[in-house]
C-alpha cells in the first residue's frame, strides 16, 4: 500500500515535470512562431508609438533643435483655442456622419439584398467610390460642387436657373459638403458589411412570420433590424474611429476654412507638425487623440457588444 | 532541433537581409564615385502641372549635352514636397540636388543639412553677376548664398482684349485705357460692369484661396509695408486695411464673384471675366485656348511704389561628403539658368538678364512683356515659420472676403496669430 502510494506519488511527480516541460516547450514553439510577426509588430507599431510619446515631451523645429520640456506640449494644448475648435468640429464630423452613413449604408444594403432585377449592377455602382484615392474624390466634389462653374451650378444654368449657393464658404455648408463627399466615397463598404449580415439571416425565420402573417414592417422591425445588432454595432465603431481620422477630406475640398471652421483635429496636427514644423506639440496632439479613440473604442465596444 | 534553428534562423535571415543590402548599397556608391565614370545626380522637383514635362525634357537635354553628369529626375507630388524634402534633408537620404521656392529657404536652411554655395560656385565656374541682383539677394543668408536661381514666378495681370475693347477700353497699343491708382483701376472695373453683358463679371480672383493672400501682400508691399520685419509683425496697420478695403468694395460692388477658388483660371478662360489676377504659369494654360484674346502684363500699380508678389525656384545643394557630386550639382544648376527659355515656355521669367535679352526669348509670346515683373517682385519676408504664417494671414483674410469678419478685426486676427508664432 505505502509501496503504492509512494509509487503513484513518484508518478504524479514525474507527470507534472513532464507537464511542465511540455509547457515550456509549447511556450517557446509558439514564441518562435510569433517572432518573425513581433519583431516587425514592435519595430513599426509600438517603437513609433514610444517614439512618439517621448517627441511629445520636447520642443523645437524640426531638425533644428530639440529640448525637452516635459508636459508642457498637454499643458499648453488647454488653452489653445484652435486645438479646442479643431476638437470640436471632430466631434461634430463624427455626430452628423455616423447616423447618417448607418442609415443610408443599412438602406442600401436592403436594395441590393431584395429579389429585384439590375441589384448587381447597383452593387457595383455603391461599392465603387470606395475604390478611389481620396485626391480623386476631392478633385470630383470640387468640380461638381464649386461656385458659378461647378458641375450643379452650371446644370441650373443650362435650364435657365441660378444656382447661388457657396458650397464652401460657411461653417455648415462647407460640412455639409464634407459630409456628402465622405458618404459618397465610404458608404459603400458600409453597404457590403450589412449585407454581409443581410444574408446571414436564415430564410426560415422569414417563412415562419409569414405564416403568421407578419407585414414587410413589422418583418424588419422584429426580424431584420435585431439580426443585424453585431454588424450595426461594427459599423458605428469603424465609423467613429474613421471620422476622428478626418484629413484628406478637408484638405482638399475647404482648405479647413473658411478660417478654421472646417479644421478638423488630424488636419491641425498636419498643420503643426509640417507647417509649423512643431514635432513636439503635434506629437503631444496625436497621443491626445491615441488616447482618446482607444475610450471611445472602448466606452463602444463595452456598450453595444454587451448584450451578445 | 531542425525545427529550431529554422525557427530562429528566419527572422535572423530577414535582419540579415536587411543590412546586407545596406552594404550593397553603400559599395555600390562607393565603387562609383571612385571609378571616374559618369557622376549620377539625383534631382527632385515639385512641378505637378505642365511645368514637370517642360523640365523633364531640360533633364534629357543636359544629359545628352555632356559626358560628365548624369541627371536622375524625380518629379515629386506639389503638396507633400516641403514635408518629404525636409525630412530628407534631416534624416541624410536627400537627393544631390533639389528645387526650393525661395521662400522656403529660410525654413530649410536652419536644418544644416543646405550647403552654402560659395566655395562650390567658385569651383564650378558659376558668376552670381550674370544672375538678376533681385533673385539673387533673396538667395542670400548672412552674407552667404545658399541656392541658384531658377526662374521667377508672379502674380500678373491677364485680361481678355476683346472684352475690354467691347468696352471701348483699348488703346491703340493694346494697353488698356485707365486712370491711375486705386480709383482709376476701380473704376475701369465699373465701365466694364456697364458695358459689359450681365453674365460677364469685371473681374476674377481667387477670394477663397493663396490668390488672396497673395494680392494682399503685393497691395500692402506697394504702400511700402513690411508686414514683418525680423520679428517685428505690422500686420495690423492702415495698409492691411486699404488692401482689404478695396477687395472687399470689388466685392460689395459686384466687381468681382466672391467665394471663388482655382475656377478663377477657367472663369477667365471662358470668356466669362474681363480681367484676372493670377500666376505667370497660367499663360501656358491661357494660350491653349484659341478663342482667347488675351494680354499678360505686370501686376498694376495701385498705390504709391510698384509691386508684386513673386517667388522663385531655386536649386539647393544638400550638404554631403562627396564633394564632386556638390560641385557637379552646381554646374547643372548653372547650366538649367543659361538654358531657361525652354523653362520660359512655362511661363516663368529666366533668372539671367542675358537670357530675357536673346532673341529666342523676346520671340516667345507674351513672356516678354511682363518680364519686367521681375525687377518688381517682393519676396515675402524670409522667416522660418513662413508656411505657417502665410497660413495664418490666408485664414483671416479669406474670412473677411466671405464677409465673416469685418477688415479690421480680420486683420487684427491675422495680426495676433502671426505673433504668437513669431514668439511675441
Amino acid at each position: 500500500m505505502l509501496q503504492l502510494t509512494d509509487k503513484t506519488n513518484e508518478q504524479i511527480i514525474s507527470v507534472s515535470a513532464y507537464k511542465r516541460k511540455e509547457t515550456i516547450r509549447n511556450y517557446a514553439t509558439a514564441a518562435l512562431f510569433l517572432a518573425p510577426f513581433m519583431v516587425l509588430y514592435i519595430w513599426f507599431w509600438i517603437y513609433p508609438i514610444i517614439q512618439g510619446f517621448i517627441t511629445s515631451l520636447t520642443t523645437g523645429s524640426y531638425g533644428v533643435e530639440q529640448n525637452f520640456v516635459g508636459l508642457s506640449n498637454y499643458a499648453y494644448m488647454l488653452t489653445d483655442n484652435k486645438f479646442w475648435v479643431s476638437f470640436g468640429n471632430t466631434l461634430y464630423f463624427i455626430l452628423i456622419s455616423t447616423p447618417t452613413i448607418v442609415v443610408l449604408g443599412l438602406i442600401m444594403a436592403l436594395i441590393v439584398n431584395s429579389k429585384l432585377k439590375g441589384t448587381t449592377i447597383l452593387r457595383s455602382a455603391f461599392f465603387m467610390p470606395y475604390m478611389l484615392s481620396i485626391s480623386v474624390v476631392g478633385s470630383i466634389w470640387v468640380f461638381i460642387l464649386q461656385s458659378r462653374t461647378g458641375l450643379l451650378a452650371e446644370t441650373f444654368q443650362l435650364f435657365g436657373y441660378t444656382m447661388e449657393i457657396s458650397w464652401f464658404g460657411s461653417w455648415g455648408m462647407g460640412w455639409l459638403s464634407i459630409l456628402i463627399a465622405t458618404l459618397w466615397w465610404t458608404v459603400g463598404f458600409n453597404m457590403i458589411l450589412f449585407l454581409a449580415g443581410l444574408q446571414e439571416i436564415p430564410e426560415e425565420i422569414y417563412e415562419a412570420a409569414d405564416i403568421d402573417g407578419a407585414s414587410s414592417w413589422e418583418k424588419f422591425r422584429y426580424i431584420t433590424f435585431p439580426s443585424l445588432r453585431g454588424v450595426t454595432a461594427l459599423v458605428i465603431l469603424l465609423q467613429t474611429i474613421a471620422s476622428f481620422k478626418l484629413f484628406g477630406q478637408t484638405f482638399l475640398i475647404t482648405n479647413g476654412g473658411p478660417g478654421i471652421s472646417t479644421t478638423p483635429l488630424v488636419h491641425y496636427i498636419y498643420q503643426v507638425a509640417f507647417r509649423q514644423w512643431d514635432m513636439g506639440y503635434a506629437s503631444a496632439i496625436s497621443f491626445v487623440l491615441f488616447l482618446v479613440i482607444s475610450l471611445i473604442a472602448f466606452i463602444q465596444y463595452k456598450v453595444l457588444m454587451k448584450k451578445d | 532541433m531542425r525545427r529550431l534553428t529554422l525557427a530562429l534562423g528566419l527572422p535572423l535571415l530577414l535582419l540579415g537581409a536587411c543590412s546586407s543590402d545596406d552594404n550593397n548599397q553603400s559599395e555600390a556608391t562607393g565603387s562609383d564615385s571612385s571609378s571616374g565614370d559618369k557622376i549620377e545626380l539625383s534631382y527632385w522637383v515639385p512641378f505637378s502641372g505642365s511645368d514637370g514635362e517642360f523640365m523633364e525634357e531640360m533633364v534629357r537635354e543636359f544629359n545628352q549635352s555632356q559626358d560628365d553628369i548624369e541627371v536622375e529626375f524625380m518629379n515629386n507630388n506639389w503638396d507633400d514636397f516641403y514635408p518629404k524634402l525636409r525630412t530628407a534633408l534631416v534624416s541624410n537620404s536627400a537627393p544631390d540636388i533639389a528645387v526650393s521656392h525661395v521662400s522656403n529657404l529660410a525654413e530649410l536652411i536652419p536644418t544644416g543639412a543646405v550647403e552654402p554655395l560659395d566655395e562650390l560656385a567658385e569651383e564650378a565656374g558659376l558668376d552670381w553677376s550674370t544672375y538678376s541682383e533681385n533673385q539673387v539677394d533673396a538667395t542670400l543668408v548672412d552674407g552667404s548664398h545658399y541656392a541658384v536661381p531658377l526662374d521667377t514666378h508672379a502674380v500678373i495681370m491677364y485680361y481678355n482684349k476683346e472684352l475690354l475693347d467691347d468696352a471701348g477700353l483699348l488703346n491703340d497699343d493694346g494697353s488698356i485705357m485707365m486712370e491711375e491708382g486705386a480709383e482709376g483701376f476701380t473704376n475701369m472695373l465699373r465701365i466694364l460692369q456697364d458695358e459689359l453683358p450681365s453674365d460677364i463679371t469685371p473681374m476674377v480672383i481667387g477670394s477663397n484661396n493663396i490668390f488672396t493672400f497673395w494680392i494682399w501682400h503685393a497691395l500692402v508691399s506697394q504702400q511700402g509695408l513690411e508686414y514683418l520685419d525680423g520679428d517685428q509683425v505690422n500686420i495690423d496697420s492702415p495698409e492691411s486695411v486699404t488692401a482689404m478695403n478695396i477687395m472687399s468694395q470689388w466685392l460689395e460692388e459686384d466687381l468681382m464673384p466672391a467665394d471663388v477658388g482655382d475656377n478663377s483660371y477657367d472663369i477667365f478662360k471662358t470668356g466669362q471675366a474681363a480681367v484676372t489676377f493670377t500666376g505667370v504659369w497660367a499663360t501656358g494654360n491661357f494660350e491653349t485656348e484659341e478663342s482667347l484674346d488675351f494680354e499678360a502684363v505686370p501686376f498694376p500699380q495701385l498705390y504709391d511704389e510698384p509691386a508684386a508678389w513673386g517667388n522663385s525656384h531655386t536649386l539647393i545643394v544638400p550638404a554631403q561628403a562627396d564633394r564632386e557630386k556638390q560641385v557637379a550639382a552646381v554646374q547643372f544648376a548653372d547650366w538649367l539658368a543659361e538654358n531657361s527659355v525652354k523653362w520660359a515656355e512655362a511661363g516663368h521669367v529666366p533668372p539671367k538678364p542675358s537670357v530675357i535679352e536673346s532673341a529666342e526669348y523676346q520671340e516667345l509670346p507674351y513672356r516678354p512683356e511682363y518680364a519686367s515683373v521681375m525687377d518688381d517682385v517682393k519676396y515675402v519676408p524670409a522667416s522660418d515659420q513662413q508656411s505657417a504664417i502665410t497660413d495664418a494671414i490666408l485664414e483671416s483674410l479669406v474670412k473677411i472676403n466671405y464677409g465673416q469678419v469685418s477688415v479690421e478685426d480680420g486683420i487684427k486676427e491675422a495680426h495676433d496669430k502671426v505673433e504668437a508664432l513669431t514668439g511675441n
